[in-house]
């Protein structure tokens, strides 16, 4: 029991990180990650050690996330590009870089969920395709066509943007 | 450009395609191409620096509630919270104080060389993201593993800050600034009891560690414009 909190443990901030992306605001990955860790408490007996326990956790959290229609319902994510309530503040003296990575994560927050969680899970954990697929549980030709939906996004948006005055 | 060609790119982008010759030999002879896998770099590079800035943000008091109970093991849970406590500090000190610089600081304690000279001897500079944290972390605030609790200006004019772990937030050490970037340590409580310490919602100001407290006992507290403004000095 010891060894997996310990590991357990030693993902959340891995986790954080991963919530963040799927969730856009501090507070509610948080609440993700809390509930993540609580369901894999009361589920311990199905985890297999010596596995990759951090795998095993995001699916888990996939699951929440996806299953949170109700309280996405409640609480709307509001990230618009020039409004970031409830993302961070940015860092003064990194200046635009800063600004220009809000301005992403507000547009990965508006992607539809299925799309966010293999972006996250690609650019953020840096899986390939085909873990991606193996941790999702899709085939990997999904894995492509949601990044690539998600990247063009992405793209099409900033692109906006920035050329706008 | 079609959807299938922006597919190849992303795929390009994410080290996906097999035989990446063709389109490795597009994006160099096809400015948009180009520009397009620039853009798409650009945007994974954005994600991962937002992603990051969750390392820099507290933890909300559910989650480190729930993270204090699992530090805990079952043994320990009957006897309180001294031994879970204890365990935290050791890993954290392990993890972020140089063993030359806790072995050079003892030595000094036991010769009296803390209490004569509230200085500690000249032991090696700590730990890179520790020195980092103490530098820009404002006070009751946390950076990953480490919890900045508060600053102090001592006599001298040097500027000192208490810190510990940061899940559950506990107050071991004091570190003074020698430059910007360098702080020397100079007092540490590796094995306090539980009281010892302040812990989540605390500041770090009304229970520290003895060794702790003797060591900012001649300094003055600073409030967090102060500390501030002598953090950017």
């Amino acid at each position: 029991m010891r060894d997996f909190v310990d590991e357990l443990l030693a993902t959340v901030p891995h986790l954080r990180r991963f919530a963040f992306v799927l969730t856009g605001d501090a507070f509610d990955a948080d609440d993700l990650v809390q509930q993540t860790v609580e369901r894999a408490l009361t589920k311990r007996t199905q985890y297999r050690s010596g596995s990759p326990i951090h795998s095993w956790l995001l699916k888990i959290m996939q699951n929440i996330f996806l299953d949170a229609k109700r309280a996405e319902t409640r609480r709307p994510i509001h990230l618009a590009i020039d409004d970031h309530d409830g993302a961070l503040e940015p860092i003064e003296a990194e200046g635009e870089t800063q600004v220009f990575a809000q301005q992403v994560m507000a547009l990965v927050a508006e992607l539809p969920k299925a799309q966010r969680l293999v972006i996250a899970s690609v650019v953020v954990d840096g899986r390939t395709y085909e873990e991606t697929a193996g941790v999702l549980n899709i085939p990997i030709g999904t894995v492509m066509s949601r990044m690539a939906r998600a990247r063009k996004t992405i793209y099409t948006r900033t692109k906006t943007v920035r050329s706008s005055p | 450009m079609n959807e299938r060609e922006f597919e190849q790119l992303s795929m390009f982008v994410d080290g996906e395609l097999e035989d990446s010759g063709g389109v490795q030999s597009e994006v160099r002879n096809d400015p948009v191409a180009e520009e397009v896998v620039k853009k798409l770099s650009e945007a994974d590079a954005a994600l991962m620096r937002a992603a990051a800035r969750m390392d820099e943000t507290p933890y909300s008091p559910g989650l480190e509630d729930l993270l204090c109970r699992l530090v805990m093991t079952p043994s320990e849970r009957g006897k309180g919270f001294g031994e879970a406590v204890q365990r935290v500090v050791r890993s954290f000190l392990s993890v972020f104080i140089p063993a030359a610089a806790a072995a050079s600081l003892v030595a000094a304690a036991a010769f009296g060389l803390l209490s004569t000279t509230e200085q500690g001897p000249s032991v090696a500079a700590l730990d890179v993201k520790l020195a980092k944290a103490l530098s820009v972390v404002g006070d009751g605030e946390q950076s990953g593993q480490i919890f900045v609790a508060a600053t102090y200006r001592r006599e001298d004019g040097v500027i000192c800050r208490t810190f510990g772990p940061s899940a559950p937030r506990l107050v071991t050490g004091v570190a003074c600034r020698e430059r910007p970037e360098t702080w020397l340590l100079i007092a540490l409580s590796p094995e306090p009891g539980a009281d010892a310490y302040v812990l989540a919602g605390g500041d770090g100001s009304d229970q520290v560690a003895p060794i702790v407290e003797a060591a900012i006992s001649h300094m003055t507290r600073l409030e967090p414009p102060e500390t501030e403004i002598a953090l950017r000095r």
